[in-house]
């Protein structure tokens, strides 16, 4: 079964695929540092402050969690990427 | 070749182009293992063994050519203002996501080399012959730390200069399905070039483990900044303390070979003391440089921005800001210029605003003279804690002016999401780290030594003659004198004499002269004790007018405040007004500071005076 939620409600070491990257400017923007539709993303840790901390195959990456959620992705598993 | 041809170094953030830049031109630029160091244009020559007349140029980051803060906008700007071949620098462990910008160049119509870089992080060595047939353009692989590679590139390099190449036009936006296209397209030749994955990644997890842990990664962050902060006193004393004793051995020596008159006067006790009493804080400004280099070279900063993103967004700003509010404890010109790096203009001006709010280097030897008075003969711990509290009080303003100005400007529409791209952590290369500091150090000596030489003539000549080019017995009747009466009204209300009011207004040239200014004003001479103790010493016993003590806890605790608000550093102002472009931004902010700065150091004064 397909269970869709946002990045930023994803758990810390759970991994998800992503389906939309938001609206077409800031998609092209996360695109730009490197994360794509289709691509797996971990959830890493949620820092101090409220960002968040994901692995994607092109690196590690911050993001502030208000700007993770509109970021839609499909929860694969709870282990690693 | 003899007329001069042109060459533009681009890439991502953190790619390695300044690495590059200086193997071709054998500058020293900075290196930083923190993405968008490079803020502006850097040009140089190819080095002359290379027999190649060429001007080379290194660009601030870009990751496209659709988006962009306004350094990115720079590097376009200048891309198409030029129409010259390019050098694509790639980190090659990012290659799939690094790889479009290469097509976007190639689709508006540049020549372009490919240089690849970090390959010896990799496993397995990417076969360039193979990737070169894919993109169907020539690619290099370059190894930062010894420069292998680089003779490859400049016979490249003479190859393409002797092609004629179309001229650039600008692009249309990809758009999202453009980008996955091409990004499938990247990596159907990465993979067929490369299997390897870098070699340091799983250390590097190790360390974010605790740097990025969310309850202990804000207590290393905490104990990183208190660690850097508090070695400016325990790690540099004992080198403050030798350069202190050789001034005063210095003046020692030359009043005792010069005899008496007034050149030798004015050597000892104008131009070497004055140097002196600056001279002494170098160590302190090298290991807070150090320091700084520090953190950016072992790929910490990036992971601090991140921390403070959360704070600093409350206010308005971005994580972005922390480079800039923490360069601004060094200086803050290098600070402004590193805003061209914060996302939108609001920020910028917000930052511009706050910036001269943080404790410069400039403005630490008038705290370490203020508190040595304060807590002279005590404890060394009590001064330390005390210069915390200002440098976390300076920024506690600084983000309280962001807090205010967050309120009062306009939002701005769209704003681009705010990512930090964590580099892998690697060694810190101390001679790097070591040269970096001796260059910033060398530049702060250089830049402040002219200005204290200058003004340390003025004084002396202010202090000594008065209508005649007889020396006055009397400092009073001197021009300083003269001066000083006609402002002294103005200080009284800080509980300070004329004396220490010239030397305020002195300290508009460079913060650092008022220490410069007050030992020449209460006539300081050494007698073969160091400078600082004598200095001390003499403003301990300072009276005003009606034989009341100048320098009390109140007017110290005062003259902290008025020099923690004030805005006494004229380049900074001249700065703000190139990177903003506004005489309005720049003169009110040097009139509203320091007016704050005056009430503020009245108020502390007036109300402390009754307790101490």
């Amino acid at each position: 079964m397909l269970v869709m939620t946002s990045l930023s409600s994803l758990h810390q070491g759970q991994v998800g695929q992503v389906l939309s990257l938001g609206d077409q400017e800031t998609a092209a923007r996360f695109m730009d540092m490197g994360i794509y539709i289709n691509e797996k993303v971990q959830f890493l840790t949620s820092l101090f402050g409220g960002n968040l901390v994901i692995l994607s195959k092109y690196g590690k990456y911050s993001l502030r969690r208000s700007e993770a959620a509109p970021i839609l992705v499909e929860v694969l598993s709870d282990s690693s990427l | 070749m003899n007329q001069k041809s042109s060459l533009v170094l681009v890439g991502p953030p953190n790619s390695g182009k300044t690495t590059l830049f200086n193997w071709l031109t054998g500058f020293k630029s900075q290196v930083v293992n923190y993405p968008g160091s490079t803020v502006q244009l850097s040009t140089g020559s190819l080095q002359k063994k290379y027999s190649l007349n060429v001007q080379i140029t290194d660009t601030p980051g870009i990751y496209s050519f659709f988006s962009g803060s306004s350094d990115e906008r720079i590097t376009k700007q200048f891309l198409f203002s030029k129409s010259s071949p390019v050098v694509l620098v790639l980190d090659s462990m990012k290659l799939e996501i690094q790889l479009p910008l290469l097509f976007q160049l190639k689709e508006a119509g540049f020549q372009v080399i490919t240089v690849l870089t970090m390959s010896d992080l990799m496993k397995t060595p990417l076969d360039i012959k193979t990737l070169s047939q894919f993109i169907e353009g020539p690619v290099i692989s370059m190894k930062g730390l010894t420069g292998e590679g680089v003779r490859e590139l400049v016979s490249e390099i003479k190859t393409i200069l002797q092609k004629s190449g179309q001229s650039p036009r600008p692009l249309k936006d990809w758009g999202v399905k453009k980008r996955n296209q091409t990004l499938e397209r990247c990596r159907d030749i990465v993979r067929q070039s490369r299997k390897g994955r870098e070699k340091n990644r799983f250390l590097s997890e190790k360390f974010d483990r605790f740097f990025l842990h969310p309850r202990w990664g804000i207590v290393f962050f905490c104990g990183i900044m208190f660690s850097l902060f508090s070695s400016l006193f325990w790690l540099a004393e004992p080198f403050m303390s030798a350069v202190d004793r050789f001034i005063g051995f210095s003046i020692d020596k030359i009043l005792f070979w010069g005899g008496e008159s007034w050149w030798v006067d004015l050597t000892a006790n104008g131009i070497v003391m004055s140097l002196g009493a600056v001279l002494v804080f170098v160590p302190q400004i090298f290991i807070l440089f150090a320091g700084i280099s520090l953190l950016e070279d072992t790929g910490y900063l990036a992971r601090a921005v991140a921390l403070a993103d959360g704070p600093f967004s409350r206010v308005g700003l971005s994580g972005k800001a922390f480079v800039p509010f923490l360069s601004g404890y060094a200086c803050a010109i290098p600070a402004v210029l590193a805003t061209r790096n914060l996302p939108s203009k609001r920020e910028r001006w917000m930052a511009w605003f706050a910036i001269p709010f943080m404790s410069c280097s400039a403005r630490l030897p008038v705290y370490t003279l203020l508190l040595s008075f304060l807590f002279y003969g005590q404890a060394a711990w009590k001064p330390g804690l005390a210069l915390t509290v200002i440098y976390t009080g300076s920024l506690v303003l600084g983000i309280g002016a962001c807090f205010f100005l967050n309120k009062i400007l306009k939002s701005e529409s769209r704003k681009n999401p705010f990512i930090v791209d964590f580099p892998l952590y690697r060694s810190p290369r101390l001679l790097k780290i070591f040269q970096h500091a001796y260059r910033q150090t060398r530049h702060y000596i250089i830049k402040a030594g002219p200005m204290i030489f200058f003004f340390a003539l003025i004084v002396w000549f202010g202090t000594n003659f008065s209508g005649s080019l007889t020396p006055v017995k009397e400092i009073q009747s001197s021009y300083a004198g003269h001066l000083g009466r006609w402002i002294e009204p103005f200080f009284e209300t800080m509980g300070l004499d004329w004396r220490v009011g010239v030397g305020l207004l002195a300290a508009f040239a460079a913060r650092e002269v008022f220490v410069s200014a007050v030992a020449l004003l209460f006539s300081v001479t050494s007698s073969g004790e160091a400078l600082t103790s004598s200095l001390l010493e003499q403003m301990s016993v300072a009276v005003n007018s009606q034989g009341e003590k100048i320098f009390t806890t109140a007017s110290i605790m005062g003259l902290i405040v008025f020099f923690m608000f004030s805005l006494q550093c004229l380049s900074t102002t001249a700065i703000v007004y190139k990177e903003s472009g506004s005489l309005r931004l720049a003169g009110i902010q040097l009139v509203l500071l320091n007016l704050i700065a005056y009430v503020a150091a009245v108020l502390t004064y007036q109300s402390l005076r009754f307790l101490f």
